[in-house]
């Protein structure tokens, strides 16, 4: 594989990501582009990867009124757009135009992030635009929708820590488990950190990490039925509510923003844009139909909530496809856990 | 437009019809536009093969030449190319001296497999609109198929079959068109051939292919391509094959959704259709005053029409866009 540099080079590892079988094929892409990056690209493309809250230097909306002034678009005609793409990033990628003979000013990827992007939330909202439009000249258009989700703090790929990991992992020698440790504490995107993170793991975390293989943390799971969906600023769907049932209703009962496998995951995403019963805002209300299996790592009592429980990391197992709603959980059910 | 088709009562004939009449103009082979079971047809004389192959070789078949007129009960008709695929034709009606185009499906951008799209002025356009919305631009053809030839390459390098999914007429013969024989040996599927054969027959240059059956039994899958229709791949041809890489050609490929929603996640954005900056400049070099939208995205292409001041309206249609 051939990767260029900058932004052109991570966008593209992007879209392999976006396409690849999670496991082996998504380490495989990831150690091979790693590899080939210094370590100040490395590390950043590391903590864009994450799942962890990312830096928006500029909002969706900002994003798309300045492409309606590059295109002349009407309003109407960039939210059919919308619909027939479901994501903001992709489609303002899609209406921008193509800049045929110019040459891309493309630049490192530690370049982007440490010295372009923040010029975007210093000064004039108007110039950070102007500066804005300059960006999507600099990159080709296949690379504009990850710069997209890059300014607008989304995620461009998703890619699981373990993953992850397990690509390093090939890089370096030091065992995944170690390198999945030092993955979840928050860091910043520096080349000491990489280093850090590259480095032979210590008898504290092999200690550690023999520990958690041992006895693995206690996992619960339950059964529970999709009820909404939420859409973020960037039009991805970002938070998927399951419920059980409580006297013959469901109750919602579990916000979760993390599903397991990326096929299931895509196949919710696709259940929910062709099912959608109702918008409010955005949630994507749909049929109880998609029944899955739920793990979490407790459940702690509140009040506040309408089923009256927390679960701790909910995370969607498994899509039960055969499953009949009926079959979910019972609230009353749920709350057992917490006396026992 | 009737239950059965878009009709001209004046010259009594119906274009692409979905139910049998007696008289019908096709614009083009697809299944969507060329349906069995009418006792007349009429279409381009470029288009007759590949017309028999779908409707029936004993099918009673006019055939015109491009731009040649004949007269039916005072509609003067011709057929005018479409650069959709092979003999894909505008129609042209003329009654009184007012003038109604049919587009059929077209495509404005030449390839080296059909004659290229003419613009016909007209008073009244009725136009596809698979692709109708601004988010579909298309690369010029040479960019896509350099990558295709790159992804073959590739693939031979590190040990895997290349199979491009295409429609059996038309997307595929234009993507053989596009490969660099010099790469590997080319391979088609069983249902591609009389179609390919057509092509070749009408005159059209294409590179050497061989069926996938002919291969010899320890024949090395990893320098080839392979073209087949989607969903053709069965196990038992995955395991004869061995290790492979597949991507599907197609205009929704341009969008993440639509390359998910068709089960091998990769593909080339290949489209036989033209997309929105090139429907624009079509419609416009008709000088129409009236523009029909059917097939595809007629009611946002309808709406934007309106805004920039020209009359348009939807007309509903079972053609069904780029799946043929
Ligand atoms: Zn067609
Ligand atoms: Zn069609």
């Amino acid at each position: 594989m051939d990767w260029r540099a900058g932004m052109k080079r991570f966008a593209e590892l992007c879209r392999l990501l976006d396409r690849a079988e999670p496991g082996s094929e998504v380490a495989a892409l990831l150690s091979s582009y790693l590899s080939s990056c210094n370590s100040e690209d490395a590390a950043w493309s590391i903590y864009l990867l994450v799942p962890q809250s990312r830096n928006r230097y500029l909002s969706t909306q900002r994003l798309k009124k300045a492409c309606l002034e590059v295109t002349g678009i009407p309003d109407w005609l960039y939210s059919e757009c919308m619909d027939e793409t479901g994501d903001a990033s992709e489609t303002i990628a899609l209406l921008l135009p193509n800049p045929d003979d110019r040459e891309p000013e493309d630049a490192p990827l530690a370049v982007w992030m440490n010295e372009r992007l923040p010029t975007l939330t210093s000064g004039p909202i108007d110039d950070a635009l102007i500066r804005l439009k300059e960006f999507w000249v600099q990159v080709d258009s296949d690379s504009r929708m990850t710069l997209n989700k890059l300014v607008t703090g989304t995620r461009p790929a998703k890619v699981s820590v373990q993953d992850l990991a397990r690509g390093l992992s090939a890089l370096c020698g030091t065992i995944s488990p170690v390198l999945e440790a030092r993955l979840s504490s928050p860091f910043s995107p520096t080349p000491e950190w990489y280093g850090l993170l590259k480095s032979p793991a210590t008898l504290e975390e092999l200690a550690e990490a023999n520990r958690r293989l041992v006895s693995p943390s206690e996992k619960q799971e339950f059964t529970a039925v999709l009820m909404y969906a939420e859409r973020g600023s960037s039009g991805d769907l970002v938070l998927f509510t399951f419920g059980v049932w409580h006297e013959k209703i469901l109750v919602s009962t579990a916000k979760v923003p993390w599903v397991r496998d990326r096929e299931v995951e895509l196949a919710i995403e696709a259940f929910v844009r062709e099912n959608t019963l109702e918008k409010r805002g955005p949630i994507r209300v749909v049929p109880p139909k998609v029944v899955v299996r739920l793990e979490f790592e407790g459940v702690i009592i509140a009040p506040k909530r309408k089923a009256g429980i927390e679960l701790l990391q909910p995370t969607v197992a498994e899509w039960l496809i055969d499953a009949d709603p009926i079959e979910a959980s019972t609230l009353q059910w749920l709350k057992g856990l917490i006396a026992g | 437009m009737t239950n059965r088709g878009l009709f001209c009562p004046a010259g009594d004939f119906y274009i692409d019809p979905w139910r049998s009449v007696d008289r019908a103009v096709v614009t083009h082979a697809h299944s969507d536009h060329a349906r069995p079971g009418m006792r007349n047809y009429l279409c381009s004389a470029e288009g007759e093969t590949v017309l028999r192959l779908r409707v029936g070789a004993k099918s009673a078949i006019q055939a015109l030449e491009y731009g040649e007129v004949v007269e039916m009960n005072g509609v003067k008709l011709s057929l005018h190319p479409a650069g959709h695929i092979l003999g894909s034709s505008q129609v042209r009606v003329e009654l009184n001296g007012e003038v109604i185009v049919v587009s059929g499906d077209y495509k404005t951008e030449a390839d080296s497999t059909c004659t290229p799209f003419e613009p016909v002025k007209c008073h009244t356009f009725i136009t596809e609109s698979t692709f109708g919305l601004p988010i579909y631009t298309w690369a010029k053809e040479g960019a896509v198929f350099s990558q295709v030839n790159d992804w073959w390459r590739n693939n031979q390098a590190e040990g895997f079959a290349s199979v491009l999914y295409g429609y059996s007429l038309g997307k595929s013969q234009r993507a053989l068109a596009g490969l660099d024989p010099g790469i590997g040996p080319i391979f088609e599927h069983e249902t591609l051939r009389p179609y390919t054969n057509a092509y070749r027959s009408a005159g059209i240059q294409l590179p050497k292919t061989k069926t996938i059956g002919r291969a010899k039994e320890d024949f090395d899958w990893a320098t080839a391509m392979i073209l087949a229709p989607p969903g053709s791949m069965t196990s038992a041809w995955r395991a004869h094959i061995g290790p492979m890489r597949t991507a599907f050609m197609s205009g929704w490929m341009a969008v993440r959704k639509g390359s998910r929603g068709r089960g091998g996640q990769f593909g080339f954005v290949v489209s036989d259709h033209v997309d929105w900056p090139s429907l624009m400049s079509a419609i416009a070099a008709t000088e129409a005053e009236r523009v029909l939208v059917t097939h595809g995205f007629s009611k946002t292409v309808v709406r934007y029409l309106r805004e920039t001041g020209l009359e348009a309206y939807e007309l509903g249609s079972e053609w069904t866009g780029e799946q043929e």
